[in-house]
């Protein structure tokens, strides 16, 4: 990347050395998180195979508990979280100079959970409670449930989980994943004002629910 | 001038560091001037942040090994083999739609549906019947005219000689522009059967038209 890795790249060893050609490695104290995309880009031109494991662990933590404060259950957070980093493996694009990988994922991570939360209100909520709730689930994605229940009795998590179904994304968009409002924009497929006016609704609806909780 | 129709909107971006410096700048004045947009503004910049649940390290690191594992494993799999997301093709959307009964309708309303198509399919039928029948009668008529006319074509007559009237008797001589008339033939006279023994003359309405009276 001509002149354009910024400054946390200064952690990426790149070794033009053939040997150890796609074994570069970030440096121990950067975390994953803080890697700017532009730099997956750069690490994606020598070792795709690296970036890919840079991205799932740059992103993994933001999407799953998107996907979780959304759908209230962990087996159904997991499964969304591996479809979208599936689905970014299929994508051919998502190391392209001007490709946005921040909103893509965002969008793909959205949209899945709008399906399910669908596809759950289509069935009733017969079929949920009685064999999807443990459908398949690990021994670690059971323990991982039992204390994301016990989490969703926060003031915060059932704050969110009053919310009407964009609200919460919306929010969640904003303030746990990080985006700019711009980034919302283009995830939603909305303008710039509706992100504006929806997340202020939004914003001030949870602030109304939380004050209520603490009269309460 | 901004007022709280539109500042309210703004809030949150103003809060986000997401306005133009001059927009902001407008909504901080009329914060100065309006006590329930500043209210508004408090509440919305007390809202706490959205914070990860706390999970256990080692519950965390094994919920990462397993995503990675999973992945790994799905990767393998052609999409088919993984439907969780596959996008249902529409008969099964819509017969998913008529099982959980989101079109469902009222009973009685469905009754009087299906009795007005029954109906409607009923009357449909009978006219399309009534109309081959008919069809089938006007074809047998028509053939039966065809025939007779045919016959009685061929039957050259007498001709009348009724030198009073001298009805129906055409000049022996050929006007100008007509043809010759055949050896031995008189005149020829053009109009009704002379006997009125056409049996087909109820069809014109009482007189057979069409005869060819030849004179010899």
């Amino acid at each position: 990347m001509p002149g354009g890795i910024p400054p946390v790249a200064a952690g990426i060893e790149r070794t033009e050395d053939h040997s150890t050609m796609g074994k570069l490695s970030l440096v121990k104290d950067v975390p994953p998180q803080a890697v700017h995309d532009d730099e997956v880009k750069a690490v994606a031109a020598v070792n795709t195979r690296r970036a890919y494991d840079l991205l799932v662990r740059k992103y993994r933590e933001k999407i799953f508990y998107h996907a979780f404060y959304i759908l209230k259950d962990a087996q159904e957070a997991f499964d969304v979280t591996q479809e979208v980093f599936i689905r970014s493996y299929q994508e051919p694009k998502l190391f392209c100079e001007d490709f946005r990988i921040k909103p893509w994922l965002f969008r793909v991570c959205t949209n899945l959970c709008y399906n399910i939360v669908r596809d759950k209100k289509r069935r009733g909520g017969i079929l949920e409670t009685v064999g999807e709730e443990k459908r398949g689930s690990s021994e670690v994605l059971l323990a991982v449930d039992a204390v994301l229940d016990r989490e969703m009795s926060r003031q915060m998590a059932r704050a969110l989980h009053t919310l009407p179904l964009a609200h919460r994304n919306i929010l969640l968009l904003r303030y746990w994943d990080d985006l700019s409002y711009a980034e919302i924009a283009e995830v939603l497929g909305v303008k710039m004002g509706t992100v504006m006016s929806r997340l202020s609704r939004a914003k001030s609806a949870l602030s109304e629910v939380l004050a209520q909780e603490q009269i309460a | 001038m901004m007022n709280c129709w539109r500042a309210k909107p703004l809030l949150t971006a103003l809060l986000d560091d997401e306005l133009s410096a001059a927009d902001a700048e407008a909504v901080r004045k009329h914060l100065d001037e309006c006590a329930e947009c500043a209210e508004l503004c408090d509440r919305l910049d007390a809202v706490p942040p959205i914070e990860a649940p706390v999970l256990d390290r080692g519950l965390e690191a094994r919920l990462w090994d397993e995503l990675d594992r999973s992945i790994e494993a799905a990767r393998a799999l052609p999409s088919a083999a993984r439907p969780r997301f596959r996008e249902p093709p529409l008969w099964e959307r819509v017969f998913e739609a008529v099982r959980s009964r989101e079109f469902a309708l009222p009973v009685p309303a469905a009754l009087a549906y299906a009795a007005l198509a029954f109906l409607l399919l009923g009357w449909a039928a009978f006219s399309h019947q009534r109309v081959q029948v008919l069809a089938a009668q006007v074809e047998a008529k028509d053939e039966t005219i065809r025939v007779l006319r045919s016959t009685a074509a061929l039957q050259v007559r007498e001709p009348v000689h009724d030198e009073q009237e001298g009805s129906g008797v055409m000049p022996s001589v050929p006007l100008p522009g007509q043809a010759p008339l055949r050896d031995g033939l008189r005149s020829v006279s053009y109009g009704t059967d002379p006997y009125g023994a056409d049996p087909t003359a109820d069809a014109y309405g009482g007189q057979a038209q069409g005869y060819y009276n030849l004179v010899h």
